[in-house]
């Protein structure tokens, strides 16, 4: 394994983790030419996440977009209602292996941090996570469902108080107990090995695509789309389909708009820097101070994203569209209403800019929407926004 | 020879153990962090270290974090250099600049190192720079005669040291414990071992860092055959709570901790 993408990615933390990373790559090195590790977790994967997931033809969607054909790869419908269990299985899984009997995680839209719980209860694994104040705040339901889950919930007063900032605690914590705890991070950013790992176990999601549009319209789809805050479930849909001529599209937040701070739209606005172990576009002031991100959705609130995406990005290979909140909510709305689907409002922001996409498209086309978690978590602060407005 | 190899030569030949005082740039304002670190100097510091703020200093504890969000209130990057050089025209010892990577990088890394060194820095710690991404900062580095730091922890794995050891310049930064900075106890038994095998491939002065706080702690790290401590949360706050002569009496109880192993 490199570690890098192009230029981006590397391994930028302190002395003190080295050992653990190195570690991290060879028991994954390890684990993944071991046919015994690989069947189980592609055994949790079947029988406990539900996988594959569908690919669901939204028709309705279709005619009202009236262009390509919208397929929904429905992440949703995984376990815990969202893609990052896939994720958190295979790193819990590699928890073991090392003989390490605790995990763990940063959240930030609550997500991650429910899947790392799941993950957690059901290898008999000890659990923390740690959660910036203002997203407990926002998603109360999920801060609850990690402590149903037997993990312990941390709220993270410093800085911005929401996903960066968790993150920090998440390494802080990790540093001081670095030989019995594994840092199950939760999206394609930090240190190497990490982005290579979670993108790796994300790829699920574009190899069923493949499989799935083979299966469905007999070929590969003209082009396929998902949002991105650290970009996992993204990079998960991409790295299958990246040597492939399907057009690839990922969606940032866009916030309150481009113009101004009020925004989560890293490699459409930010530039390269160093954040959490890894080089790669970053939200920062002239200064090299990393900037508070904005987005409604707390999942996509986040100043940095993962280097294979920078690589990415700088090398055309997919392009960044970004949607604002106005937008996402919207794309819920519609999806809701045509397709009986609630995305969660990280998945809205890929749905807001399909319509576009697909009316690019000729009918014959087929464009893949990665709808990659439903939208439970989030209706009291959609009702509470709506009810305000 | 550089002026942190002379002092650290110096020292040794004198058997005393360096002292390197952190504090932070801007808090609580640019001036008192200057009159701080000149207190401390002026106390028996033998380096001064500059700590340049930064949003997400992920390598430090909760006084340290702090100390970084009051200074971003108020300071720039020409301060932090100009704090640098108002100091190079105070003292005569050896200045570090503390700083994690991105402060550095952002402006072009080469010309922050130029600008820096011009200030009269003479090395730079990144807490978030290890051996295996220093390469091309030593290069940049050493053109502008600045030190870039190396660190060993307690779980610095042994097949790593020949090139720690050999990336040397000026000191190690020993972490003395599994934590951030500011933590309470230490891990001497992890991390003696490591100072023993780095000095088996090269004898360079290693200074023992985090959670170094008060007279009694850096004696004990002296009398483990450290070269020296460094001591950077228990001066934030001894300077948050009385000022410079806080710093000037919290260096001078260190000092004596320090200078009381024969
Ligand atoms: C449903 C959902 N989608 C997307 C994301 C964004 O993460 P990533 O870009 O890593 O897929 C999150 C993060 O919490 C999420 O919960």
């Amino acid at each position: 394994m490199s570690g890098r993408f192009g230029a981006y990615g590397g391994q930028f933390v302190p002395e003190t983790l080295m050992a653990a990373l190195s570690e991290l790559e060879t028991a994954y090195s390890e684990a993944m030419a071991d046919r015994a590790f690989v069947d189980a977790y592609e055994d949790l994967l079947r029988e406990y996440v539900g996988r594959p997931t569908p690919l669901t033809h939204a028709r309705r969607l279709t005619e009202r977009f009236g262009g390509a054909q919208v397929y929904l790869k429905r992440e949703d419908l995984a376990h815990t209602g969202a893609h990052k269990i896939n994720n958190t299985l295979g790193q819990a899984l590699l928890c073991q292996r090392m003989g390490k009997h605790r995990l763990i995680a940063e959240t930030g839209a609550g997500q991650h941090g429910v899947a790392a719980a799941t993950a957690a209860a059901l290898l008999g694994l000890e659990c923390e996570v740690f959660m910036g104040s203002v997203d407990v705040q926002r998603q109360a339901p999920n801060v609850y469902r990690m402590e149903l889950l037997g993990t312990r919930v941390h709220a993270v007063e410093s800085g911005s108080r929401t996903l960066k900032d968790a993150t920090n605690a998440a390494l802080r914590e990790w540093v001081r107990s670095v030989r019995d705890t594994h840092y199950a991070i939760g999206s394609v950013v930090g240190p190497h090995p990490f982005p290579t790992i979670v993108r790796d176990l994300q790829s699920v999601i574009g190899r069923e695509v493949l499989r799935q549009s083979e299966a469905a319209f007999g070929g590969l789809p003209q082009a396929a789309i998902a949002c991105v805050g650290g970009g996992s479930n993204a990079a998960g849909l991409f790295a299958p389909l990246a040597s492939t001529p399907v057009a690839l599209y990922g969606v940032e937040a866009a916030g309150a708009g481009l113009h101004g701070h009020e925004h989560a739209a890293t490699l459409t606005r930010g530039r390269p820097g160093v954040l959490h172990g890894a080089y790669s576009y970053l939200l920062q002031d002239a200064e090299g101070q990393v900037q508070e991100a904005y987005s409604i959705s707390a999942g996509l609130d986040y100043p940095g994203v993962g280097p294979e995406h920078a690589h990415w990005h700088d090398s055309g290979r997919v392009r960044y569209l970004s949607a604002t909140d106005e937008e996402a909510l919207e794309a819920l709305h519609l999806l809701a209403r045509e397709e009986g689907i609630i995305p969660a409002l990280e998945s809205a922001h890929a749905i807001a800019r399909a319509g576009e996409i697909a009316q690019s498209l000729p009918k014959e086309a087929a464009l893949v929407v990665v709808v990659s978690g439903r939208g439970d978590k989030d209706l009291e602060a959609i009702r509470a926004r709506e009810a305000s407005a | 020879m550089t002026r942190i190899q002379e002092t650290l030569q110096r020292l040794r030949a004198e058997n005393r153990a360096a002292l390197m005082a952190y504090l932070c740039a801007g808090d609580p304002t640019v001036e008192g962090s200057i009159e701080g670190l000149a207190a401390a100097a002026q106390a028996g510091a033998d380096i001064l270290e500059v700590g340049w703020p930064f949003s997400d200093p992920v390598a430090d504890g909760p006084v340290i974090q702090a100390a970084s969000e009051r200074a971003l209130r108020h300071t720039r990057r020409e301060d932090v250099i100009a704090a640098v050089a108002a100091l190079r025209q105070r003292v005569a010892q050896p200045i570090a600049v503390l700083s994690y990577c991105n402060p550095l990088i952002s402006a072009g890394r080469d010309e922050t190192l130029h600008v820096l060194a011009q200030a009269g820095a003479d090395a730079l710690v990144v807490p978030d720079l290890p051996m295996e991404e220093s390469a091309a900062w030593r290069q940049a580095a050493q053109a502008e005669g600045l030190a870039i730091t190396q660190f060993i922890a307690p779980t610095t794995d042994a097949q790593r040291l020949p090139h720690i050891a050999e990336a040397a310049d000026g000191f190690v930064y020993a972490v003395a414990l599994l934590g951030v900075t500011g933590s309470a106890e230490d891990s001497a038994e992890s991390i003696l071992p490591v100072v023993d095998a780095l000095r088996r491939h090269r004898d360079v002065p290693v200074l023992a860092g985090f959670g170094i706080g008060d007279g009694a702690s850096a004696k004990r790290w002296r009398s483990r055959g450290l070269d020296g401590v460094i001591v950077g949360s228990a001066l934030v706050q001894a300077l948050a709570e009385r000022g410079p002569e806080g710093v000037r009496r919290a260096v001078r109880e260190i000092r004596a901790g320090l200078d009381s192993v024969g």
